[in-house]
């Protein structure tokens, strides 16, 4: 049931992160809505879960964009492994931890993919990190929270993230 | 040697698939873009197609009503601009012949705007409202580009009304211009309404396809108007008699605007004119590669009436 729920919850993420997400963006910076599922699986199921899930999902956007292909995977995965490895000490269900974790999480996975975009110039990388990166983070950690409780209200799921690995 | 010696302890086992990952998503990223782009298309077609499909379906179910919406407006907007366009077309037309028969006229041609058309027992008769109020006094010719439309009876302030050649107060003496035989044109309302020349000596000249103009007798019409073609003839009053039956060159009921002819104060013709009764042909010169009468109205052979505009 789990597992059915988790592909129904991808189906719909990946219509909204192709269809009305990209109009949300702001000067090209938008949320990332499959961050905010990684961290609900590593959180809830543990690191495992959390790297094959961000390496999914990743390979998900990179079929999507070919370019993006296994830099989305190793920044979501490494994300996973952050999550899972920090949620064994932290309070799952304090919110201000839950968005610190988001904050975390967020910037593992946009430091991971200016790294790769700069193309192994440093300056280049120091650049795009200060243009994409702090709105990015910020973006997400306003809208991640906002979506998945209104999400979780509508579909009426409780204690999404409780439940130990 | 066993093969359990060699394996790894149960704490690291966990480890391998997501470092095993992780390494397989880094070998991925550093790839070349050619390479990445087959393995997209693989995983595309394989591993992740329900996701795909679903997700193009959305993605085609959303654009494919934003691109219906798109077109429909597209097209109501394109279907105005064709009737627009006609509509400028049709304007065009109409004024270029206005211009060019105006640009004939060497005299004073007030144009007026049709407001009104009335037809009854006594015919056709035409409100209109001229440029020049002023202009529009009782007994001046009113004409179109195709020809005489009647003359203006009454006026009452900016508006006038006109008699139109199918009116019993109507009478024309016209003239044809091949044979120059002259009569008098009327429109009676009786068995068979129409435009007629009555009570002419049957063995006077009238061909079918004969071009009529005002003869200028009189001092309701000046000389050169056109009036219309002749129809046919038929005997009347025992044979030694005949009625010749007229088309009229213009319609009042197809008419969007006509103009007064002004008459000059002086008398003696019009603006610029040097004798009396001056001849007002020039306006309604005969049309270059019109069909030959005889082909429409089946005359006489060897009678060539002059070629008619088709009408």
């Amino acid at each position: 049931m789990f597992v059915i729920r988790c592909i129904a919850v991808i189906f719909f993420l990946l219509v909204a992160q192709t269809s009305w997400i990209p109009r949300l963006r702001i000067g090209g910076i938008g949320p990332d809505l499959f961050l905010g599922l990684v961290l609900v699986l590593a959180l809830r199921k543990g690191t495992t879960w959390g790297v094959w899930s961000g390496v999914v999902l990743g390979l998900l956007l990179g079929v999507e964009e070919p370019a993006t292909l296994g830099s989305e995977s190793l920044a979501l995965g490494l994300t996973g492994l952050a999550v899972g490895q920090a949620s064994r000490s932290v309070d799952k269900q304090n919110p201000f931890v839950l968005v610190l974790l988001l904050i975390l999480s967020a910037l593992i996975t946009e430091t991971v993919r200016t790294l790769f975009t700069a193309g192994g110039n440093p300056g280049n990388a120091f650049l795009l990190w200060w243009r994409w990166v702090p709105g990015s983070v910020l973006y997400t950690a306003v809208f991640v929270p906002i979506f998945a409780y209104v999400s979780a209200r509508l579909l009426g799921i409780r204690g999404w993230i409780s439940g130990a690995a | 040697m066993r093969l359990a010696a060699y394996a790894p302890p149960g704490r690291s086992r966990r480890w391998l698939g997501p470092i095993a990952a992780l390494v397989l998503s880094a070998t991925l990223g550093f790839l070349p873009l050619s390479i990445k782009r087959p393995v997209a298309g693989v995983l595309e077609r394989t591993v992740f197609f329900p996701f795909r499909f679903t997700v193009g379906w959305g993605e085609r179910m959303l654009s494919g009503r934003e691109e219906a919406k798109r077109l429909s407006r597209e097209l109501a907007q394109r279907q105005w601009s064709r009737d627009e366009a006609e509509e400028a077309r049709i304007e065009n037309a109409r004024l270029r012949r206005l211009l060019g028969f105006h640009r004939r006229a060497d005299h004073n041609l007030v144009p007026c705007s049709i407001v009104g058309r009335e037809w009854g027992r006594a015919g056709e008769v035409l409100l209109i409202e001229a440029a020049d109020p002023g202009a529009a006094e009782p007994g001046r010719a009113v004409v179109s580009p195709d020809g005489l439309i009647g003359r203006v009876s009454s006026r009452e302030g900016r508006y006038a009304r006109v008699e139109c050649l199918t009116h019993i107060q109507v009478a024309v003496s016209v003239l044809n211009q091949r044979s120059r035989e002259g009569g008098i044109l009327k429109w009676s309302p009786e068995r068979r309404p129409g435009l007629a020349i009555r009570g002419i000596p049957s063995q006077s000249d009238w061909q079918p396809g004969d071009r009529l103009v005002t003869s200028g007798l009189g001092t309701a019409f000046p000389r050169g108007i056109l009036v219309g073609w002749v129809e046919r003839h038929r005997s009347q009053g025992g044979g030694m008699l005949k009625e010749v039956r007229v088309r009229p060159a213009a319609r009042a009921a197809r008419a969007e605007e006509v103009f007064l002819l002004e008459r000059v104060e002086a008398g003696f013709g019009f603006p610029g004119a040097e004798e009396p009764g001056e001849d007002l042909s020039a306006l309604f010169p005969v049309e270059p590669g019109a069909r030959s009468a005889r082909t429409l109205f089946k005359g006489k052979v060897g009678v060539d009436p002059g070629p008619m505009p088709v009408p």
